[in-house]
């Protein structure tokens, strides 16, 4: 079956990169399974990778810049490392660009293929992440589950493509060894086709150490994530949009309903609604921040790769974007770094 | 080019910045919404 899979990947180009080693892999996580017993819920499950997560073994780690063209991580990440390297065969999907795109100017957003036989995606009008890319992979029933990143809300909008994600409270799930963007907005989370999917995922990823970058503060790091059922997503949709108001035909309305009233079973009534104060002006200061952690971070990460880096700092990237600028930046000026 | 030319993270803009976002998430955001909801923390 997992043969069948990474050639639906392969046959859809669905993903930039398959590790070559995946189907050696799962034969032996299928031995050990039988030999040794199950290391836990996602021992030897397929799982889509982002491509800034660093994996030390044939695919390359790039963030998709081409700066970071060949660069194989030695170790890796902690994230990976945790939920999935012995668990997993992993492929990996693009991810942002290295920091040359501007968040806000989406619309301009295109991805550069890595094969000249791709073609690049045109984001057209609409806003596209590249979590949305994972999460089409999964929600087209793929593979199991995609770990995604998200600095400025990549997982939790996947509602779009009907896929559940999760984005762990900054600091649950380490960043050690995932190319960063900024440090007290990162987190790498898991995503799959129902909520309760990723609950199951998250729990093997969770390492609050972080040897790069400082952790933030934390002031309480929850034991068990809220089980919210699976006609959750729909009753929360509902729930965003009051409830009330929506009004789809009888079938749906039923459903919707029946979904809310399961929410309210399960959680405490008094946390439905939950409407928290709009956060005023928090953007100049969130995008101070980012800046100032960009450059920190990212040189912090750079160092870790060690002297085969192809770059080794942030300015190292900025000159490689600037030599090439018609391969690195067709369509889009940079904005961030 | 913008994060290029920022300082280190000792730098006073960045934090003053980072304590306006903690204030504005935590005290006046999810802290907050708790309290009024007489939610257990």
């Amino acid at each position: 079956m997992r043969a069948s899979v990474i050639d639906s990947m392969a046959r859809h180009s669905a993903c930039i990169g398959l590790n070559p080693d995946a189907l050696a892999i799962a034969d032996a996580l299928d031995k050990e399974r039988k030999d040794k017993g199950v290391r836990g819920p996602l021992h030897g499950i397929p799982v889509l990778i982002k491509d800034n997560i660093d994996t030390a073994d044939k695919m390359m780690t790039t963030a998709g810049s081409l700066a970071l063209w060949g660069s194989r991580p030695s170790k890796d990440s902690t994230s990976r490392k945790s939920c999935g390297k012995p668990a997993l065969s992993s492929r990996k999907n693009k991810s942002q660009r290295m920091g040359q795109h501007s968040f806000r100017p989406l619309h301009q957003r295109l991805e550069r293929p890595r094969r000249p036989d791709q073609e690049p995606v045109c984001a057209g009008p609409q806003p596209v992440r590249f979590e949305f890319r994972l999460g089409r992979r999964v929600s087209a029933n793929l593979c199991a589950a995609a770990i995604g990143t998200e600095t400025d809300g990549s997982i939790v909008c996947l509602r779009r493509v009907t896929v559940g994600g999760i984005k762990p409270t900054v600091g649950l799930v380490s960043r050690t060894g995932i190319i960063p963007i900024s440090h007290t907005q990162d987190g790498a989370g898991p995503m799959c086709r129902t909520v309760a999917t990723p609950r199951s995922s998250l729990a093997p990823s969770r390492a609050s150490t972080s040897r790069t970058w400082p952790p933030p503060t934390v002031v309480s790091i929850p034991t068990r994530l809220p089980a919210i059922p699976e006609s959750g997503w729909a009753a929360r949709r509902a729930h965003r949009r009051g409830a009330k108001d929506v009004r789809f035909n009888e079938k749906v309305d039923k459903v919707l309903e029946d979904a809310l009233d399961t929410m309210k079973s399960k959680v405490r009534s008094s946390s439905i609604p939950l409407q928290s104060k709009p956060l005023a002006n928090s953007g100049d200061s969130e995008f101070t921040v980012l800046l100032y952690e960009l450059k920190a971070d990212l040189n912090a990460y750079l160092a870790r790769l060690g002297p085969n880096a192809p770059v080794k700092t942030l300015k190292d990237i900025i000159d490689f974007n600037e030599r090439n600028r018609e391969k690195e930046m067709p369509y889009s000026a940079r904005t961030h770094l | 080019m913008k994060a290029q030319e920022k300082g280190p993270l000792t730098t006073q803009e960045y934090l003053d910045a980072l304590a306006k976002n903690h204030q504005l998430a935590r005290k006046e955001g999810i802290d907050a919404t708790m309290d009024k909801n007489n939610l257990t923390r």
